[in-house]
Formats: C-alpha cells, sequence, structure tokens
C-alpha cells in the first residue's frame, strides 16, 4: 500500500507555493519523497492564471498592486482564479503517474472524489464534474487543474469557503469598468461556496478535507525536507516572482 | 495585420488565437484557461503556424498543430487541435 506524506494546512505567499509544488513534484519524481498531500492558504490573497493564459487580457494589475494582492502564474493550465486569503482552502497533491489512474479525465475523477468524499463530512453533496470541476447544488464549489512533469502528477486546487464576487471582478479583466448586480447575480447563479450550505466553519471544512484525503490511505503527517523547502525558495526567487514569468503570454 | 478571434469551446473552455500576418503568418500566440502538458509545447505550436499562408485552410492548420502535438508527445486537455485551428482560421478572417 503506497505510503502518503500529508503536510498539514499551512500559509505562503503566491510565489513559494508555486515553488513549493514544483520543488515536491521534483522530488517526488526523483523518487527523494513520498507521494505527497498538502493543504494550504494564500497569503496575501492573490489571483492566478493559467499557463496558457495573458496576464494583461486577464488580470486588472494596477488594481491588484492597490488592494496588495499578488499575481502569480500557475505551472496548470485552467483559467484565472482570484484566491483570497480568507475564502478559500487549498490543496496539492503529488504522486507518481503509476499510483493514480492513467487517463487524465480519470485522475481528476480520483482526487476529485477525495474532495467530494470531504463535503459529505461536513453535509454536502456533491460531484465531479469534467473537465476540472465539483458542483455542489448544480454549482462549481472547487476549481481543480492538473498537470503532468517529471513522472510525476501534480493536481492543486481550491474549496470554495466564502466569496465577495464583487472583489473577484475588480481584480479580474470582465470587459467592462461598471459591475453591475447582473453580473454579480450571474456568478451567485453559477458559483457556491461551503457557507451557503450552513453555519460550517473553516476549522470544520478542513477537518474534513483532511478526513476526505486521507480515508482508506496509509499516511504519516510530515513537512516539507529543507532541500524542498530551499529548492522552493530559489524556484519563488527565480521563477514565479519575476515580470519574465508572470507576463510571459 | 494584427487580429484577435477567441471561442468559449463545448466543455466551456476559452481559446484565444492572436495573429499577425500578410500573405503569411508571421507570428501567432495560442491562449487561454485549458490544459496541456508539457505546457511548453504551447510555443512549438505557435511556432509551427509562423508561415503558413494566410488562405490556409481550417484543416491545413489542424495538421500542422497535429503534428508538433504527436512529435512533442504533448496532450491537449478541454481543447482540440480542431478548436484551435477553428479559432485560428477566424482570426484569419477577422478584418480590420
Amino acid at each position: 500500500m503506497t505510503s502518503w506524506r500529508i503536510i498539514p494546512l499551512h500559509t505562503t505567499n503566491a510565489y513559494e507555493a508555486m515553488g513549493i509544488d514544483e520543488a515536491v513534484a521534483e522530488a517526488v519524481g526523483k523518487g527523494i519523497s513520498k507521494p505527497t498531500i498538502r493543504f494550504w492558504r494564500w497569503q496575501p490573497s492573490t489571483v492566478s492564471i493559467g499557463y496558457f493564459q495573458s496576464m494583461e487580457d486577464e488580470v486588472d494589475v494596477q488594481k491588484c498592486k492597490e488592494q496588495k494582492v499578488d499575481v502569480v502564474r500557475r505551472i496548470t493550465g485552467g483559467g484565472a482564479v482570484y484566491h483570497d486569503y480568507e475564502g478559500e482552502l487549498t490543496y496539492s497533491v503529488i504522486a507518481p503517474e503509476g499510483i493514480l489512474p492513467k487517463g487524465i479525465t480519470e485522475s481528476y475523477h480520483e482526487i476529485c472524489g477525495w474532495i467530494v468524499k470531504s463535503l459529505k463530512h461536513i453535509g454536502i453533496e456533491s460531484e465531479f464534474k469534467p473537465i476540472n470541476d465539483i458542483i455542489a447544488g448544480g454549482k462549481k464549489i472547487s476549481g481543480n487543474a492538473q498537470t503532468r512533469r517529471f513522472g510525476v502528477v501534480l493536481q492543486h486546487g481550491t474549496i470554495l469557503y466564502d466569496l465577495d464576487v464583487r472583489k473577484m471582478f475588480s481584480l479580474l479583466k470582465v470587459g467592462t469598468d461598471k459591475i453591475s448586480d447582473k453580473m454579480i447575480q450571474a456568478v451567485e447563479d453559477r458559483v457556491t461556496r461551503v457557507k451557503n450550505f450552513g453555519d460550517i466553519t473553516r476549522e470544520q471544512t478542513y477537518d474534513a478535507l483532511f478526513k476526505g484525503f486521507t480515508d482508506g490511505k496509509k499516511f504519516e503527517v510530515g513537512k516539507l525536507t529543507e532541500n524542498e523547502l530551499s529548492r522552493a525558495k530559489e524556484l519563488a526567487k527565480t521563477k514565479y516572482s519575476t515580470r519574465e514569468w508572470n507576463f510571459m503570454r | 495585420m494584427k487580429t484577435k478571434s477567441s471561442e468559449k469551446i463545448a466543455g466551456g473552455k476559452l481559446v484565444r488565437v492572436e495573429l499577425d500576418f500578410e500573405s503569411k503568418i508571421n507570428s501567432a500566440k495560442i491562449t487561454g484557461d485549458f490544459f496541456m502538458h508539457p505546457e511548453t509545447v504551447i510555443e512549438d505550436l505557435e511556432k509551427s503556424l509562423k508561415g503558413l499562408s494566410a488562405a490556409a485552410e481550417q484543416i491545413e492548420i489542424k495538421n500542422k498543430l497535429d503534428k508538433i502535438i504527436s512529435e512533442k508527445n504533448a496532450t491537449l486537455y478541454g481543447v482540440t487541435t480542431d478548436d484551435i485551428a477553428r479559432v485560428a482560421k477566424t482570426a484569419l478572417g477577422v478584418k480590420q
């Protein structure tokens, strides 16, 4: 049975967070580190964009600066996301390809299944909706993004705990300066959050995630190695915080 | 001339193609919220369109993209080469 390393909830800035995911993927790829699940939060709040997106097209960078919101390009594809420190919980799963289903949809299904199980622990019925979402009550509650490199699957994603749609719109380029109630309602019709399902605390949500992700697995609670940490810091400095990376498309 | 076309494709992903062309394509940029790995192959896809006739059919564009995907052993997810080729073809037809 595969033995996993679980890194409990911690907080990092966007650049280190992206660096950690890549550093752990390298270490798992070399067989130095065990398959890893980590839970984390973004501080400062950040707008992340998918690998193939244009920063200029998607993000109001000036507004982000004014609001002290960082911007970062992810290693994974997918869309632009506003990660509010108070509003979401994030996970990363980094594991050799061999221990997850081979197909991309199937592996999303597997990992997203852990989230579905987690949400059930706090009374929320949800399901995986290809391509990369989880929906509850017909609305998106979790977005996920995957890549594969060094023989490793790296999937990270967020579970929406709370959401300030107006703030999100102010940071993303939405094709208009004036954010209308209609636009906000359109998002409310499409997206939900844990808080909509009752008086559930963030701690309860995290406990549920921990249970859902570890259920049926052999695991030990661990931390990043010194090498992973220093490599993550190096990647944060030389890649993820640079204009060259973040504005390359 | 420089043109841009984008399309929300089936499954909800957005593909945007920006082209700089006269009689032939000088440069192409493909952006969007789709997935592909290895991600760096996007630059090869963009380069593969360089030199194509501005009158190229969608299938010719698709063939160029397919060749790269195959050579680089890349996987597209949430978008197909057909989708990208269609958006590129639309960009070629955009009047300024």
